[in-house]
């Protein structure tokens, strides 16, 4: 049953509410309205349930005292973890929550193997996009995202070691810097965005809601078929380099990081991916081109 | 895989690949614990005709390799080889 919203923002400013996003459920509470009203805005459409549910995670964004609520506000976060950061403004507030859930699936995470990659599906075919940041992933699965693609991360991609398939993560995908203009503009409107964030270590910072309909669909998950390593260079040429199977392997090794963690049945799944999907590292000048390089591979590849 | 064997090593976590010639010296120490002579001795055997120095080498460096890796471990043999 869903929630209106007046509910939601009662939970959100109390002990907290709990939102299910795949197969990843955090209870997360807020004490700062306009924190709630960024929140709400980029995770519009979700499924935020009243409990009692099995719990992932737990995030309370709160001030460390009365005074920092309302004198040059800051922001703390508890993830009940251990974790010690540094307080930002509350300007930034949103920030606090998306790197407080990132640093909890990061850390946290056991029950899935976790790839820093984007996920998304088309047709049934699952595309794993492992890369380091600064790589263009984000872009290029938000890219994909609004092109027909069912997003399942741009960040977290999740894999169910027993049944081998990819389960779908869609969180608002983090654009930096330049690659903000380039995605407002391939959408074509700015209701998914939030507002941007300035001066953050990483630069500029604005989140975007996934379409609806992966949102919608965020519990199918896929069997993964391609996996492509994008690398963004703007005065490159296009190009798209065949991997082996056992550099596929160790190349999903590194991007995975819970590999360790997870073990033997780790070991099987990746392996398995890398026998059984087509794998490449693309190079790409622009979002259009790094579009049309991962549709000809697929095109030309996939039985 | 295509063109190597990786092996996952249940003690560290950690993954390994091979080649054939590593993957033939690693099943013949996994088939029962022997030395640098046994193993020789066995290719040999595999390839029916003498292994070269440069070879003989190699094997040496592979089993090197593999011990820093951490796949084998020195033991004492009761019997000289």
């Amino acid at each position: 049953m869903s929630l209106d919203s007046r509910t939601i923002k009662h939970h959100l400013s109390g002990q907290g509410i709990l939102m299910s996003i795949g197969p990843i459920c955090t209870r997360i509470s807020i004490k700062f309205p306009s924190i709630r009203d960024d929140f709400l805005h980029i995770y519009k459409g979700y499924s935020f349930l009243e409990g009692p549910e099995i719990t992932d995670f737990y995030l309370d964004v709160y001030g460390r005292n009365f005074y920092r609520r309302y004198l040059r506000p800051q922001v703390a976060i508890n993830t009940l973890m251990n974790d010690n950061y540094v307080p930002l403004p509350v300007s930034m507030g949103l920030l606090s929550v998306e790197m407080g859930m990132n640093w909890q699936m990061a850390v946290g995470c056991k029950t899935h193997i976790l790839f820093h990659a984007g996920v998304l599906e088309k047709n049934g075919v699952g595309l794993i996009i492992p890369a380091i940041s600064g790589s263009g992933k984000s872009t290029l699965s938000a890219g994909l995202a609004y092109n027909g693609w069912r997003f399942f991360s741009d960040e977290f991609g999740l894999l169910d070691a027993d049944s081998g398939e990819l389960c779908s993560y869609p969180r608002p995908v983090s654009l930096k810097n330049e690659s903000i203009s380039v995605i407002k503009e391939w959408v074509g409107m700015d209701e998914p965005f939030s507002r941007e964030y300035e001066g953050t270590p990483k630069g500029t910072i604005c989140y975007l809601r996934p379409p609806n309909s992966s949102i919608e669909n965020m519990h199918k998950t896929v069997q993964p078929r391609v996996v492509i390593h994008p690398v963004f260079n703007p005065d490159a040429k296009p190009d798209i380099k065949p991997l082996t199977e056992t550099m596929a392997f160790f190349r999903l090794v590194r991007s995975s990081a819970n590999y360790g963690d997870i073990g033997e049945p780790a070991f099987h799944a990746l392996a398995k991916i890398a026998k059984e999907c087509i794998s490449c590292e693309i190079t790409y000048s622009s979002l259009e081109e790094g579009i049309q390089l991962v549709n000809k591979f697929i095109d030309e590849n996939l039985p | 895989m295509d063109d190597a064997h990786i092996i996952y090593d249940r003690r560290s976590g950690h993954s390994q690949a091979m080649n054939n010639f590593a993957r033939e010296i690693f099943d013949i120490i996994t088939d029962e614990p022997c030395g640098l002579s046994k193993i020789i001795n066995e290719l040999q055997g595999i390839l029916e005709q003498p292994l070269s120095d440069t070879l003989k080498l190699q094997v040496e460096r592979t089993v090197v390799e593999f011990d820093k890796m951490g796949l084998i471990e020195p033991m004492k043999f009761k019997n000289k080889e």
